[in-house]
């Protein structure tokens, strides 16, 4: 059992002084894994999501990247570490162009790696997602919804990611457009990416995922393969 | 008619750096700089004092001190204030807080006389009928060359369009591995360089006083709102109303009346279109 | 900016991580000692005026200090309790100079006369510089009047006749007084001052203490608290710029008839810096800042720090340091120690523990809530058909149809982004709405105003709970009973018999709500110390004070303990027995189980689903909307 890139262990977040929106949650992602985070709103999904990328302060509990902890640290040092965010609302930089965004993800490399990683890249990313290099002299702020999903993902490859966390990647989107991002979610695992993935549609993820954890009212309510994960035990996971 | 484009010309020339300073901080820190007007007398005298004997070394030194003060601002009057979750009228007040501590180190260093900078083109030159100064022409050419250097600056290097992605969005920008605290402090340098710039401007067409400092930042901030404060080209857009503006009412109605003639527009744009007449919706605009 | 209302169903966390605002106000709940704050002020003028008279250096002192406080009061009445950066103040204070004098020379009018045409013209012409600027926000509005300010400056400097031109104007005649000169610098003068600063002063006790000044605090906070309890925001700016106008023109009229000299050009940027100073440090919204900060300014000037060289560093570190330590200035800092000393601290306070408090929410409603509907009267209806909200391109209510009757409890469930908050926001007027009907008894309610949506019987609670956090509980509750008392702002700071009678009215309807939601107890303690399940009721609860046929519930459930949701349940049953109708947005299925009548599923802004909740909860297309829709 290789260690977890992505660990919280027994974490409990609660914003100000209301009750805690996570109790005692604890998860692992492994390298290699792709987890997918699903639930109702309300039950603490994205807090979760923020937690695990240095955001919150937790009340109690820890959350580990690669061993160390994210307490305090910038979301961009977490970015520069390996540990990328692609947050909800398919957001770019709209006044960039579809280019410029991807040559600006490469802020969170090294120095002197950045032209020559950028080519390579670039055609990487491309080849998945050909209408954007249709685009790519395109102010990212004319696209489509889609079209600017499938950006993040894009710039999100170009940082180099050890672990991805997406947030809610079909919200707002058409089907086909969807089917089109998960495909290349499987190839970036291909790639070596681990990803955790936080979702109300449970029924696309559990198709790509290794693992599914259902979250309910703040508390893991359930986690397993999402083959045995499925129907009524899905179902009295996510009402109770 | 000549006379008057010129006239206008020169005077947006002079605003322009100053709207620009202002337009850029806003979108960067979402702070009104108060201190602009007092950027504005340092930069006068400054220019006046080092460069009484050789000219070019003054520019160079002022340039150099803005670029400091610049940061300067930052440094004690935003960042401690941001980091304890001061919101933006708290910290504008503390911008003119920064601004009266700079009128006291530029009445201290150089005096409180009115500055005037000599002309770094002497001379007069005739077109047609009208007769102008040197001075005059070169300081539109020098404004219209430093809308063309920071319009490169943003728009063909990663350092500028990373300064463009953190005044968008900084919460993304983040996401993208972009320090956005550096790139702040970086617009607070531009932009005491340019506010330096539009002094030094004002200084060599006609003179700059601790008096004219809450003029000169009126002028900048009304510019700002009239363009819109979303990008360079609502910055130099707004500079040019107000130019064309404070020019107009010269000639045609009466002189003296430019904080009125600016009043009466920026009251007009707040009430039609409060976003900036050069703001365009559903465009992404550059920095 | 103009409303804060989210618009979308996204969690919790932005809206709940308050920024430390720069501290305002305070000392709201504790004037105890009525009678020492009426009479402590001129008790004060009189012994300064006695102490002084002999000695002509303290008497001018004295004299110059009492009309600063009278513009420092000005301004901290629109800045500190207004929350309004006009930064137009001092050139009101000048014209208010100019004025008066103006009038006394060249008509001959007599002082007093010249006094109030120039405090009118003075507070008119704030009215005036407000009037197009009602819906700006805080940093543009400052843009606005510095710009107003300087160009009325030019104006009077061309203007030779009314201001002197760069000389001045000299000669300026004294006031009389039965026969006695009041002349500026002498006894006589300072006792005018005296009568003049006396008023002010209880002018800001009275509207300190009274319904104007808890609606310039909720103006402070944010104009949808105001508009939430029916009150326009926009009038208040007026009032507030009116006032404050009026009280800088008498400043100026004083200190021109002291000076016996004037000249536009000591109404200058630094004089603003000053006053801006003065203020914040004196203890911006304080009712004593103003005193405090004219002190504090007159020492440092008196102990040669502020020497006109050095002017501008005292008050410009000044001013960065406050803006670090901005916890209420001196009169903060009193405040404080005060508290201390009298043993309350300020500490978070203990959540509601319901069952030990004997309290009953349910009952609170049955007594004392006035029914929306008359008893046995025909239900009142509130329809939504076809409407469409779009923002952009996205379409975020879709054709969407409901029906609310006062006496249902009707809830809106659905995933993340269905709609719910925005379908909210259209029938209070939060968003524009793109198409379709939106009616109460058949009446359009389209177009109409948040402030006038709430006077016709629609209220609304929001995620984050809209409460004035430096007011107490019960001074929040009050807000909305003076709105609907009808005693307009003279009457309240005249503190007329019959604004006397809406007051004690609406104190004690206010207190048997709050004791009918168990929180009697913390009825004079501040909002700020609240936790959210409190502030939660208390939002009902001032909804409750102005009589609504309609309630909109958004998340009230959200942050809450399990007990506490029972509570919530309760409360909303009850609210329906007495002819209110209720729509709950929620995502707690047990809640929405338990309180709603009917409840409509929406799913990407249409809705999907309708009927009893256990009837809709079995449909598998409901189930599926949550879960996704199988491929």
């Amino acid at each position: 059992m290789s260690t977890p890139l992505l660990e919280a262990r027994d974490l409990s977040v609660s914003y100000g002084r209301l009750e805690p929106v996570l109790r005692h949650v604890s998860l692992a992602l492994r390298p290699g894994e792709i987890l997918g985070l699903v639930g109702m709103n309300g039950a603490g999904k994205t807090t979760l999501m923020r937690a695990l990328s240095g955001g919150l302060k937790a009340r109690s509990g820890e959350v580990h990247f690669r061993g160390a902890s994210v307490q305090g640290r910038s979301t961009a040092a977490l970015a520069r570490a390996g540990l990328v965010i692609l947050p909800e609302g398919h957001r770019v930089i709209r006044p960039l162009t579809v280019d410029e965004n991807l040559e600006l993800s490469t802020m969170s490399l090294g120095r002197g790696r950045v032209r020559a990683r950028l080519k390579a890249t670039r055609e990487l990313v491309y080849g998945l997602f050909p209408v954007l290099r249709e685009r790519r002299h395109q102010l990212a702020g004319l696209l489509s919804g889609g079209e600017q999903q499938m950006l993040s993902l894009a710039r999100a490859i170009v940082q180099k990611p050890n672990v991805l966390l997406l947030d809610e990647p079909s919200l707002g989107l058409a089907p086909m457009i969807i089917d089109r991002i998960y495909e290349s979610l499987g190839s970036l695992r291909d790639e070596g990416i681990s990803m955790l993935i936080v979702e109300q549609n449970s029924q696309r993820v559990a198709k790509t995922c290794d693992r599914l954890i259902v979250l309910r009212e703040g508390v893991v309510a359930a986690e397993g393969s999402p083959d045995v994960l499925a129907g009524d035990r899905l179902q009295a996971a996510y009402f109770g | 008619m000549i006379s008057l484009a010129i006239t206008a010309l020169s005077t947006t020339a002079v605003l322009v750096p100053l709207v620009i300073s202002v337009s850029l901080l806003f979108r960067v820190s979402g702070v009104v700089n108060f201190g602009t007007g007092g950027f504005c007398v340092f930069a006068g005298a400054a220019c006046a004092t080092w460069g009484a004997s050789n000219g070019f070394v003054g520019v160079v030194l002022t340039l150099l001190a803005g670029a400091a003060l610049g940061a300067l601002c930052y440094l004690i009057a935003i960042y401690p204030a941001q980091r304890q979750g001061v919101p933006a009228i708290g910290l504008t007040l503390a911008t003119l807080g920064f601004g009266l501590l700079l009128t006291f180190l530029t009445r201290t260093w150089f005096g409180g006389e009115p500055s005037i900078v000599q002309p770094w083109l002497p001379g007069s030159v005739t077109i047609g009928d009208y007769q102008t100064a040197r001075q005059r022409l070169l300081v539109i050419v020098l404004a219209a060359l430093l809308v063309g250097l920071l319009y490169l600056l943003f728009d063909r290097t990663l350092i500028g369009r990373a300064l463009t992605a953190v005044a968008h969005d900084p919460e993304l920008a983040g996401m993208y591995g972009i320090r956005a605290r550096r790139f702040e402090v970086l617009a607070w340098v531009v932009s005491g360089v340019c506010v330096i710039i539009g002094g030094m401007f004002q200084a060599t067409l006609a003179s700059v006083s601790v008096d004219v400092a809450p003029t000169l930042l009126v002028y900048a901030l009304v510019g700002a709102v009239i363009g819109g404060l979303g990008s360079l080209f609502g910055a130099v857009g707004g500079a040019l109303i107000a130019g064309i503006g404070m020019t107009l009412t010269d000639e045609y109605l009466q002189a003296g009346y430019h904080l009125t003639a600016l009043f009466v527009i920026l009251s007009l744009v707040l009430v039609v279109r409060p976003q900036g007449l050069f703001t365009f919706r559903g465009t992404a605009e550059r920095v | 900016m103009s409303s804060t209302v989210n618009e979308s169903d996204a969690d919790l966390a932005p809206r709940l991580r308050r920024p430390r605002a720069v501290k305002r106000g305070g000392g709201r709940a504790r004037m105890p000692y009525t009678w020492l704050h009426v009479v402590g002020p001129p008790l004060l003028l009189v012994v300064v005026g006695l102490t002084t008279s002999g000695n002509e250096y303290y008497l001018h002192l004295a004299t110059a200090a009492a009309i600063a406080y009278v513009l420092t009061a000005s301004f901290n009445l629109i800045y500190g309790y207004g929350g309004i950066f006009n930064l137009s103040i001092i050139i009101t204070y000048g014209l208010g100079a100019f004025t008066s004098v103006w009038l006394e020379v060249k008509f001959d009018m007599s002082f007093w006369l010249a006094t109030v045409v120039a405090i009118l013209v003075t507070a008119a012409l704030s009215v005036l510089i407000a009037l197009p600027s009602s819906t700006l926000n805080e940093l543009f509005l400052a843009i606005q009047t510095l710009a107003f300010a300087l160009a009325l400056a030019e104006v009077l400097s061309q203007w030779d006749e009314f201001t002197g031109g760069t000389v001045g104007i000299y000669l300026i005649p004294s006031p009389s007084f039965f026969g006695t000169d009041l002349i500026g610098g002498l006894p006589a003068f300072y006792w005018l001052t005296a009568v003049a600063v006396g008023l002010v002063a209880e002018l800001m006790r009275r509207i300190h203490r009274s319904g104007v000044g808890r609606r310039l605090v909720a103006l402070r906070e944010g104009p949808r608290v105001l508009a939430s309890v029916g009150v326009s925001p926009a009038s208040t700016r007026l009032l507030a710029f009116g006032l404050s106008g009026a009280m800088a023109g008498l400043a100026g009229v004083l200190f021109a008839h002291f000076q016996m000299v004037i000249e536009l050009e000591t109404f200058n940027f630094n004089r603003l810096a000053a006053l801006l100073l003065a203020t914040i440090l004196g203890g911006a919204g304080f009712l004593y800042g103003p005193l405090f900060g004219v002190l504090a300014l007159m020492l440092m000037d008196e102990l040669s720090l502020a020497t006109s060289q050095a002017q501008d560093l005292i008050y410009g570190i000044g001013v960065l340091v406050l803006v670090l330590a901005t916890r209420g200035g001196i009169a903060g800092a009193v405040e404080r120690v005060v508290r201390r000393l009298t043993g309350r601290r300020r500490e978070p306070e203990p959540e509601l523990d319901l069952a030990t408090a004997g309290g009953d929410p349910a009952a609170a409603i049955r007594a004392v809530a006035a029914p929306g509907v008359a008893p046995g009267g025909p239900a009142r209806e509130l329809a939504v058909r076809d409407l469409r909200v779009a923002f952009g391109g996205t379409v975020a209510v879709d054709d969407v149809s409901i029906v609310v009757r006062t006496g249902e409890v009707v809830g809106l469930i659905g995933p993340n982004g269905a709609g719910k908050t925005t379908l909210l926001n259209a029938i209070t007027g939060d968003v524009r709405v793109a198409g379709g009907s939106l009616t109460l008894d058949g009446g359009s309610l389209l177009g109409i105003r948040q402030q006038d949506v709430v006077r016709r019987g629609v209220g609304r609670t929001f995620q984050s709970p809209k409460v004035i956090p430096e007011l107490t509980l019960l001074e929040n509750l009050m807000i909305a009973g003076d709105a609907r008392g009808g005693a307009g702002w003279i009457r309240q700071v005249a503190n007329s018999p019959r604004n006397r009678r809406i007051e004690r009215e609406t104190r004690e309807r206010a207190l048997s709500l709050l004791a009918d939601f168990s929180l009697a107890a913390r009825a004079n303690h501040r909002a700020a110390d609240q936790p959210y399940g409190v502030l939660r009721l208390v939002e009902v609860a001032r909804n409750l004070m102005l009589d609504p046929a309609f309630i909109l519930l958004d998340e009230p459930g959200a942050g809450l303990t399990e007990f506490e949701r029972d509570e919530i349940a309760a409360t909303i049953r009850s609210l329906s027995e007495r002819q209110i109708g209720v729509v709950l947005v929620d995502h707690n299925m047990l809640l929405i189980t338990s309180a709603c009548d009917r409840v409509y599923v929406l799913d990407a802004g249409k809705v999907i689903a309708d009927g009893p909740p256990a009837e809709v909860f079995a449909q598998s297309g409901v189930r599926a909307a949550y879960l996704g829709v199988a491929e």
